[in-house]
């Protein structure tokens, strides 16, 4: 037993350790989290003129847009790319026929670019100049690391369900769009606030919303539902295309 | 034995890729798959390897079946493919490295297997500014760093050098050595002749012929000749009949013979004589 924990993990770090070599030579996949925070700087020498002192309605938007960005297509484009360029050039396969598994696999792929959307979620806390004591850093911290962990699963299935890396930017596109732009967008439109609502993303726009008028924010009860069936079904997909992988019909 | 199909078939819509292909193979053999492109050598390999499911039959790997391989199994096997890729923004070394320690292998049998495949002095260089045939020389070593009992090779030699080729097949022979039972498919029938310890003959999905190269040779030795090359210069063709025999009797006697050949058909003739179809 304790043989197959040792072994497990040894193999698990084999996988975080080449996962670390290939992302940073994958400037592609961290395109996405420079940029969410550089659109947080650009935003807020946007709204520059109307920023009023540290508790200004404006830093929590400038904030939202960072924290979209970076969930929405940092952490995405950072597990998918990568797990779409091994599916392209055969990398998972070998690995899969060396006797990785599918959660070996997946913990070793999802460890850098979860680490890196955490960390950037902070990093944008000070570019956007938001002032800390107006959150509630404990529920802030719970709901974008969870998220950050959503999205890299959702990452990881797009890139396990994508033949190539240009294939997977063409699949990861809907999601950027719709889990980026809906809840920044969602204070302008009814609908759009009413879709926002449903996604993880909204779920924390909701929140900096709530802070920024001075509110106090709880999770509601399908706020935790749509965090839980987020976790669940994006890992039984990704369990059943990991399997799909290996297997195939050609 | 370490690998056994039974009444093995794929079948890829109408097309029949296999047909019922059984054979075994044991501890310390190299088992040859000889036949043209599309004959099912790499199905095969597919199917027992646990990358594609057969439509009947079955085969076991190491005594698992194959549709169950796990961890375990994988550990102890090799296997080198069209499909298997290496990862080309990593140098040569930390390709191999990657595996070894997945497969927890000291790092110090890199350098050796490098050094074997002919790549030690690379071992620094990007795996994607290799040539195609060192690229696969580095799946190689990778598929024997853990030194497996079973490896699976699919064409491996297909685009080396002939140099290269040579020193590739005394691996495979130190590995055989060694205890390393192995797969080999190819349509290069020198390679398979000088390699195989048994053979089969696949065309279209099925085999034809099974045995030792020597065995199916001999086995479809039925015009048995000689050919004889005189001091004079002169090349002939004799049949093997009692009045051949005498006149060559009478050569040898008379000094008159330079070199004689018997005339054995080879694994490529076999193939011609059973399928009506080239190996190429």
């Amino acid at each position: 037993m304790n043989n197959k924990f040792l072994n497990f993990w040894q193999k698990t770090f084999a996988i975080i350790k080449l996962k670390a070599k290939m992302l940073i030579g994958n400037t592609a996949a961290l395109t996405g989290p420079l940029m969410s925070v550089a659109i947080t700087v650009f935003m807020k020498f946007l709204y520059s003129d109307m920023v009023e002192g540290d508790n200004s309605p404006i830093l929590t938007y400038v904030l939202n847009f960072g924290i979209s960005f970076n969930l929405g297509l940092g952490a995405i484009m950072m597990s998918a790319l990568p797990l779409a360029e091994d599916k392209e050039k055969h990398t998972l396969r070998s690995l899969m026929t060396s006797s990785v598994n599918g959660l070996q696999f997946f913990i070793g792929s999802i460890f850098w670019p979860f680490l890196v959307s955490v960390v950037v979620n902070y990093i944008v806390i000070f570019v956007s100049g938001v002032n800390t004591a107006t959150i509630d850093m404990a529920m802030f911290s719970f709901l974008t690391i969870i998220s950050s962990l959503i999205s890299c699963m959702l990452g990881l299935l797009i890139g396990i369900i994508a033949k190539s890396q240009v294939n997977a930017n063409n699949l990861m596109m809907p999601f950027i769009m719709v889990l980026s732009l809906v809840p920044t967008l969602s204070t302008l439109n009814d609908t759009l606030g009413k879709i926002s609502n449903f996604l993880y993303t909204g779920i924390i726009t909701n929140m900096l919303n709530n802070y920024s008028e001075g509110l106090e924010f709880n999770l509601s009860f399908i706020q935790i539902a749509i965090l839980l069936v987020c976790i669940v079904g994006i890992s039984a997909m990704f369990v059943n295309r990991y399997k799909k992988v290996l297997v195939c019909e050609a | 034995m370490l690998l056994e199909l039974k009444n093995l078939s794929k079948n890829f819509g109408k097309i029949v890729a296999l047909n019922n292909i059984s054979f075994t193979i044991d501890k310390g053999t190299i088992f040859g798959f000889l036949g043209p492109s599309g004959s099912g050598k790499t199905t095969t390999i597919n199917i027992v390897t646990g990358q594609l499911k057969p439509s009947s039959g079955d085969s076991f790997v190491l005594g698992k079946n194959s549709q169950n391989i796990d961890q375990q199994i994988y550990e102890q096997i090799g296997i080198v493919s069209d499909r298997s890729g290496v990862y080309e923004r990593l140098n040569v070394y930390d390709n191999l490295a990657v595996f070894a320690d997945i497969l927890r292998v000291a790092k110090n049998k890199i350098d050796y297997y490098l050094d074997k495949v002919g790549l030690l002095d690379r071992k620094k260089q990007l795996a994607g500014k290799l040539s195609k045939g060192q690229k696969q020389r580095l799946v190689l070593a990778r598929a024997i760093l853990h030194e497996p009992k079973l490896l699976f090779l699919d064409e491996p030699t297909s685009g080396l050098d002939p140099t290269t080729a040579k020193e590739i097949h005394n691996l495979f022979l130190e590995l055989k050595n060694k205890g390393t039972s192995i797969f080999l498919t190819t349509h290069n029938m020198e390679e398979a002749t000088k390699l195989c310890d048994e053979l089969a003959l696949l065309d279209r999905g099925k085999i034809v012929e099974m045995g030792s190269p020597k065995e199916i040779c001999l086995r479809h030795n039925q015009d048995k000749s000689f050919k004889v090359r005189t001091t004079k210069g002169e090349e002939f063709e004799l049949e093997a009949s009692k009045a051949n025999y005498d006149k060559l009797y009478q050569m040898f006697l008379n000094n008159d013979v330079e070199t004689i050949h018997s005339c054995e058909p080879t694994l490529e003739d076999v193939f011609i004589k059973v399928t009506g179809n080239s190996l190429a």
